[in-house]
């Protein structure tokens, strides 16, 4: 299909993409927009440097002739022999399964549908609501033989409201990911209790107390947790070139406790479903943490040979704007052996935090709850007003004493993961509910 | 029927650093048009990444004409033409090699990652005598850092960005953190100090959201039904502004156009307007700011301008009235409750001397306050002088409540 330049590697991802979005601001259609894209993005590499160019015309003589440039740029001759070569895939394949049918006058109505919800909350002084979905279809070739075509689908609702009651605030979204646009359908009834919850929370929540606590975290904030506090430090490229990084975290290390696995999955369907990653290496489970024991790293196949490691498919672009660098897909504390009941019912006087606005990680990580709650005796109690719960990665893994059989995969809608100048990368994350011995609220 | 085209060029070359190498270039080309056409009552969009084909453009718009209500008038005869003067920095990948060889010479126990970018960036909104321009050739610099001996995946971040690169101007602002960094220093007693932010978005981001007119409209804002009222300090002025220099063009998705001097939404403490877009001032009443946004081939909507905090004419050193000073460099993670308290961890902060000099880095720390007392009665001013001058980033303090 393509001259490959002698002397250097090189690959050319081809991608197409098509995306709807509809969105509605205090029921008003704002948004109609299905849009086609046709890119691509190519790669060279002599041996020493990585050469890349990004293209709006993926037609074939236009990617010929920038592949030639890129080659031009690059010293050919020293590659032979380089440890990446023998990570780079060579994998020949199709794994497509179409783009699911939809108008965007369906995807409309099923929005709609809910937003008759609304109207029993006087209290909703401004609401958002989006409807989108997002096929691609991408196809890698090398010049080592590698010939993929793979695509995804995912779709998902938002409706983001804002109540206000005198003095008070609060602000929630609803959220349902699906792999399918029946997905998004009739789940009224999780919204109507979304609604009723931040109505309670309006009329009722009190400021915390600043100070170390017990946490209860849920499923959406576990998998934050573990995305943002151990994720990233996962991520390869954060240790390439940086022997203190691979001395302080050496594979077989114990980082928490027994009870605590966490894994990074593309194959699990969702929003960070990655059959094969950016780079052509199919994706496929690694444990970051087993039993409490540090056990993998996110690769590309240029971390892994930096590190002598393989590549595990999370090679991963945002978009033809960028080359692909080591990145989650969906990333999960798995589940423990007690009820949920019983992870709360220990808990004498605790916080349970339900839902998230946002999380950051590095050797600190924090988490800026939505929802969040006073625990009594082991139940559920008052709402409390929390700004943010943070703490020190390896400190709160360890602090972890408690894992529920209940768990979730989830993922956000319309945003996802941001690292450095990529974003949003769509992931998924999730786990059961976790127990913390003690936690920094603020 | 008004029709109008917007278009936004990007051809830039990037160079990528990992731990101390530059191992990579990027280059890129990337031209995305998209045509509106306002038929009075409704806006249909259409959009394409490469050379645009407006014929066929103008036909899918008209296909989905009908179905997005927009029953104003959009912007039309105005006439204006902007290239910033300045840019054209050269080839980026010596730069970048010279840039890391300094930085790994003379601090080797740090390393670098990260991108420098040379750039070329135009944006166009034309039609029906409208007639918008915007061009700016421009750098930006993003690094990460963290000491070889540190267990952390980063330490800190440094960065420059604007039109002209001046390598001698950032390695000499580089340095100066990366001495401060490399000397820890004890932390003065938690309570309440002078804070020194050098980027507003953390401190002002409740009070940026709170500013949003559809959030103003309905209620859902605390500022809402405070208009005209004195509700910050009389040392606030918050503009909505577009720095040229950072590359922000002077008008919106909608060809409206920010003036040079920036539009006032607090002046002076007192809460003067919310931001809009033509769709939110027509709807509520309020005026028309310029704050639209759009994807290329979206409609525009209301967005988030850049905002920023009018300077003093005090230098920081005056404003820090002779006590030292705790400066953020690293926060990531903080936020407000629903009513405007804040609270957020300090990952990396600099011990500041009266004068505004980094004497040393600090522990981690957490830092709280409410909007209303930071901006408030807490709240000292903006410096007139850079604090990085090569992006002309000035410093913003403020008393806060900080514990070590």
């Amino acid at each position: 299909m393509y001259r490959f330049p002698e002397g250097v590697f090189s690959d050319v991802r081809l991608e197409e993409s098509v995306t709807t979005v509809i969105a509605f601001v205090m029921g008003r259609l704002e948004q109609r927009r299905e849009r086609t894209e046709r890119t691509a993005f190519i790669r060279v590499f002599d041996g020493i440097r990585w050469y890349f160019s990004s293209l709006t015309d993926p037609r074939q003589s236009t990617v010929q002739e920038k592949l030639d440039d890129l080659a031009a740029m690059a010293s050919a001759g020293r590659i032979e022999g380089h440890p990446v070569l023998d990570r780079l895939s060579r994998h020949r394949g199709e794994r497509i399964s179409g783009r699911p049918e939809g108008t965007v006058e369906s995807k409309t109505a099923v929005l709609e549908s809910y937003f008759g919800e609304l109207k029993a909350f006087p209290q909703i002084a401004s609401w958002q609501g989006f409807i989108g979905d997002g096929y691609s279809r991408k196809r890698i070739i090398s010049s080592l033989g590698a010939d993929i075509s793979f695509d995804r689908f995912n779709c998902g609702i938002g409706i983001g409201f804002s109540m206000a009651e005198g003095e008070s605030r609060a602000s929630e979204q609803f959220m349902k990911t699906g792999l399918v646009p029946g997905d998004l359908e009739g789940r009224q009834e999780d919204f109507r209790a979304r609604l009723q919850k931040t109505l309670h929370y309006l009329g009722n929540a009190v400021d915390a107390v600043a100070g170390e606590h017990t946490v209860v975290l849920s499923p959406l904030a576990a998998g934050v947790f573990a995305h943002e506090s151990f994720g990233h430090k996962s991520e390869a490229d954060f240790m390439t070139g940086d022997e203190t990084m691979l001395r302080e975290w050496p594979l077989g290390a114990r980082v928490g406790p027994d009870i605590l696995s966490i894994w990074d999955d593309g194959t699990v369907p969702g929003t960070g479903y990655t059959p094969f990653d950016d780079e052509g290496t199919p994706g496929g489970r690694t444990f970051l943490v087993k039993n409490g024991v540090l056990s993998g790293r996110l690769h590309s196949a240029i971390t892994a040979a930096e590190l002598r490691e393989e590549p595990t498919g999370n090679a991963r672009a945002v978009s033809f704007n960028f080359e692909p660098i080591p990145r989650m897909t969906t990333t999960c504390i798995e589940p423990g052996d007690i009820s949920k009941k019983d992870l709360f019912a220990g808990i004498e006087d605790g916080i349970f935090v339900e839902t998230v606005k946002h999380g950051s990680g590095m050797s600190t990580f924090t988490i800026a709850p939505n929802l969040a709650y006073r625990i009594r005796g082991g139940e559920i109690s008052e709402p409390l007003k929390v700004s943010v719960i943070t703490g020190n990665v390896m400190e709160t893994l360890g602090e972890i004493d408690g894992l529920s059989r209940e768990w979730e995969v989830l993922g956000f809608v319309g945003g996802g993961c941001g690292k450095m100048e990529q974003y949003p990368l769509p992931v998924g994350f999730g786990g059961p509910f976790v127990r913390v011995r003690r936690m920094q609220v603020n | 029927m008004v029709e109008h085209v917007g278009t936004e060029s990007m051809d830039d070359s990037t160079a990528g650093i990992t731990a101390g190498r530059v191992d990579s270039v990027r280059n890129r080309n990337i031209l995305k048009t998209g045509l509106r056409l306002y038929d009075g009552e409704t806006v249909g969009v259409a959009g394409c990444l490469g050379e645009p084909d407006i014929s066929d453009l103008r036909k899918r718009a008209k296909e989905v004409l009908g179905s997005v209500p927009f029953p104003w008038a959009p912007n039309r005869d105005l006439v204006r033409h902007r290239e910033v003067p300045g840019g054209g920095n050269g080839s980026v990948l010596p730069e970048a090699e010279a840039i890391v060889s300094a930085l790994s010479g003379e601090f080797p126990d740090i390393l670098v990652s990260g991108k420098l970018t040379f750039g070329r960036y135009r944006h166009s909104l034309s039609g029906d005598g409208l007639d918008l321009s915007f061009l700016h050739r421009g750098y930006n610099l993003s690094l990460t850092f963290k000491r070889r001996d540190s267990s952390a995946i980063i330490d800190g971040f440094v960065g420059s960005g604007g039109t002209n690169w001046d390598r001698a101007q950032v390695l000499k602002e580089i340095r100066r953190e990366f001495r401060a960094f490399l000397h820890p220093v004890a932390p003065p007693a938690s309570g309440v100090h002078n804070v020194v932010f050098t980027e507003t978005g953390t401190a002002l981001s409740q009070t940026i959201g709170d500013l949003n007119g559809l959030r103003y409209a309905t209620g859902s804002s605390l500022l809402s039904d405070k208009r005209d009222q004195k509700v910050f300090s009389s040392a606030l002025t918050l503009l909505q502004y577009a720095d040229e220099m950072e590359g922000t063009p002077f008008f919106d998705a909608e060809g409206t156009i920010t003036p040079a001097e920036g539009v006032p939404l607090v002046r002076d403490g007192v809460f003067i307007q919310p931001f809009t877009d033509i769709r939110t001032a027509n709807t509520y009443g309020l005026p028309l700011t310029g704050a639209a946004s759009a994807q290329y081939d979206g409609v525009p909507s209301l967005g988030f301008p850049e905002i920023r905090v009018k300077p003093s004419d005090r230098t920081l050193s005056k404003l820090l009235d002779g006590k030292p000073a705790i400066c953020v460099s690293v926060t990531t993670g903080g936020d407000f409750t629903p009513t405007g308290g804040f609270g957020a961890p300090v990952q990396l902060a600099y011990l500041l001397d009266a004068s505004g000099n980094p004497v040393g880095r600090l522990p981690e720390c957490s830092i709280s306050s409410t909007v209303w007392k930071m901006l408030g009665d807490d709240f000292v001013g903006v410096s007139s002088d850079p604090y990085y001058p090569s992006s002309d980033q000035k410093a913003m303090v403020m008393r806060m409540a900080v514990e070590f």
